[in-house]
């Protein structure tokens, strides 16, 4: 489910109240939304690798397991930036500097794919979207390495209705036991000699099903026996206790400032003097 | 004998009759000719461009002949052209921006005439940016030429950002004829500069500040102080909780 896992480390930013680090998560997905040009995103970048650096994130470790990711960002900005040939999508950048051609892939009216090359405004608006994604799937891994599951339940649980809260908790707990759990039925199937390299499509499908009906039938009984559980603690009858109480510490409040300051500068920044704007 | 005197004084008469009549005419011709030489118009075009090539609209132009009388006077178009006709002959042709002359050159026409003034008007760009780092938008800028103590141009108004691939700053040019001047911006509190404008030249002020560049520089501020107040609270923390957990041992 994440490309991370969360890691019981002492370091600044693991000891940080979730909310905070919700914060800092809220203004770093505005800050992506806003910036379409890779300058100021290179602040943003430079704003994460610090929390990263202080959170003690593997670089190397994220790197092996989202390397992917940034595969598909490249690969997925190359396609877009062929169509980025009009002048309309660009507001600040000069037009003509932003559609000077480079390569002309095909010419204007060309049938289906229409006009298509590569431009100064296709590589500007290329480099800025492999970054945008790239921070975000690095931001998204500093937040599930420092914040564990237990403080994120006990925060919803803070906002949401107890009988809510109690089925997202269980949903989230719920995926690695499944997960370990399909596994252990794969590797079960396979010593029994099941096999699902065939590349007929109906062949495939008819070998998922003795995976599905172990799971399906493992899943029912968790479930209940998660249900018998809930219920022999008295589940229902009040609004339950809580495990953890979520507590604000003066390094909470200076992280928060820092954050919602630096939000606020580049916001400005962005609306006012159209840093980052195409 | 008689008779014959009589005939070849007649045929002396009638030749310098034909000659006087031949003369006259050719004379006359040559004198209509001249008269026409005299009265015929050539077009004259002069293009008006600035020291970076760019054109100047609404240059004044005068052409005047040799002995100072004034043939032509008028304003650029919006590309920086003037068109006219005037008569064979020599002028002096003479622009003037903000009332300098910034380009003088006699001319000979004698026919169609099409000329390049490269006009002695130099681009000003006054950068407004707090620190060297913030960008104003909004300023008042007074130019005032410094030999004759009068303000040859104002703005007042939002300054516009250009797009630079590196850099933010609030810029507004002004195309001046070469000269000496007191550059003043004037916004929260104001700062003067003076130059010779001998060439494109950039002037920074980086000491007036508008009530955005001062609330970015104090947002900025705060970042770094909270940042700093971040690090020292959450250091400061882990060694209270381990001394706790040394004395709890």
């Amino acid at each position: 489910m994440v490309l991370i896992e969360y890691e019981a480390k002492d370091t600044i930013i693991h000891r940080l109240n979730p909310v905070s680090k919700i914060v800092w998560l809220g203004g770093l997905g505005l800050l992506l939304a806003m910036y379409l040009e890779p300058q100021p995103l290179i602040i943003v970048f430079a704003w994460e690798v610090f929390i990263g650096c202080l959170a003690g994130i593997s670089w190397r470790k994220l790197l092996s397991r989202a390397w992917w990711a940034f595969v598909a960002s490249i690969f997925g900005g190359i396609i877009v930036m062929f169509w980025v040939v009009n002048p309309e999508q660009f507001w600040r950048v000069p037009r003509d500097l932003a559609c000077k051609t480079l390569i002309q892939l095909t010419p204007p009216g060309t049938p289906i794919l229409g006009h298509t090359a590569i431009t100064y405004g296709g590589l500007i608006w290329f480099t800025a979207g492999v970054l945008r994604i790239t921070i975000a799937i690095i931001a998204a891994c500093i937040f599930t390495f420092s914040v564990p599951l237990s403080d994120l339940t006990s925060l919803w649980s803070m906002f949401l209705p107890y009988k809510l809260s109690f089925i997202l908790t269980s949903g989230l707990r719920f995926y690695p036991v499944m997960a370990e759990k399909t596994q252990d039925i794969i590797t079960a199937a396979k010593s029994r000699g099941w096999d699902i390299t065939s590349k007929n499509p109906v062949k495939r499908v008819k070998a998922i099903y003795p995976i599905i009906f172990p799971i399906v039938r493992e899943a029912a009984d968790l479930a209940n026996r998660m249900a018998l559980a809930a219920e022999m603690r008295a589940f229902g009858v009040k609004r339950p206790t809580r495990m953890t109480t979520l507590k604000f510490t003066p390094s909470d409040i200076f992280f928060i400032m820092f954050n919602v300051f630096i939000t606020g500068t580049l916001v400005y920044l962005w609306w006012f003097c159209g840093l980052g704007k195409l | 004998m008689g008779s014959s005197k009589k005939h070849k004084e007649k045929v002396r008469i009638a030749t310098v009759l034909i000659f006087i009549a031949i003369t006259s005419n050719l004379t006359s011709a040559a004198c209509s000719y001249l008269g026409r030489i005299q009265d015929a118009k050539e077009e004259l075009q002069l293009l008006c461009i600035d020291a970076k090539g760019e054109y100047l609209e609404g240059a004044n132009v005068t052409i005047r002949k040799r002995g100072g009388a004034l043939v032509y006077s008028g304003l650029t178009n919006s590309t920086g052209w003037i068109s006219t006709s005037v008569p064979v002959g020599s002028y002096i042709v003479q622009v003037y921006w903000m009332g300098v002359v910034v380009f003088s050159k006699e001319l000979f026409v004698t026919g169609p005439v099409t000329m390049i003034a490269q006009c002695d008007v130099y681009h000003l760009t006054v950068a407004i940016n707090l620190l060297y780092l913030i960008p104003v938008r909004h300023a008042n800028i007074i130019i005032v030429n410094t030999t004759s103590q009068k303000v040859v141009d104002r703005y007042s108004g939002e300054i516009e950002i250009p797009y630079r691939f590196f850099s933010l700053s609030a810029e507004k040019t002004f195309r001046l004829p070469a000269g000496n001047y007191t550059i003043t911006v004037k916004m929260l509190n104001s700062q003067s500069q003076s130059l010779n404008l001998n060439g494109n030249k950039r002037l920074t002020f980086a000491y007036v500040a508008s009530l955005g560049s001062i609330f970015t520089l104090m947002c900025i501020l705060a970042a770094v102080i909270s940042c700093i107040g971040f690090l020292v609270t959450g250091r400061r923390k882990t060694g209270k909780s381990r001394n706790a957990n040394i004395l709890a041992i």
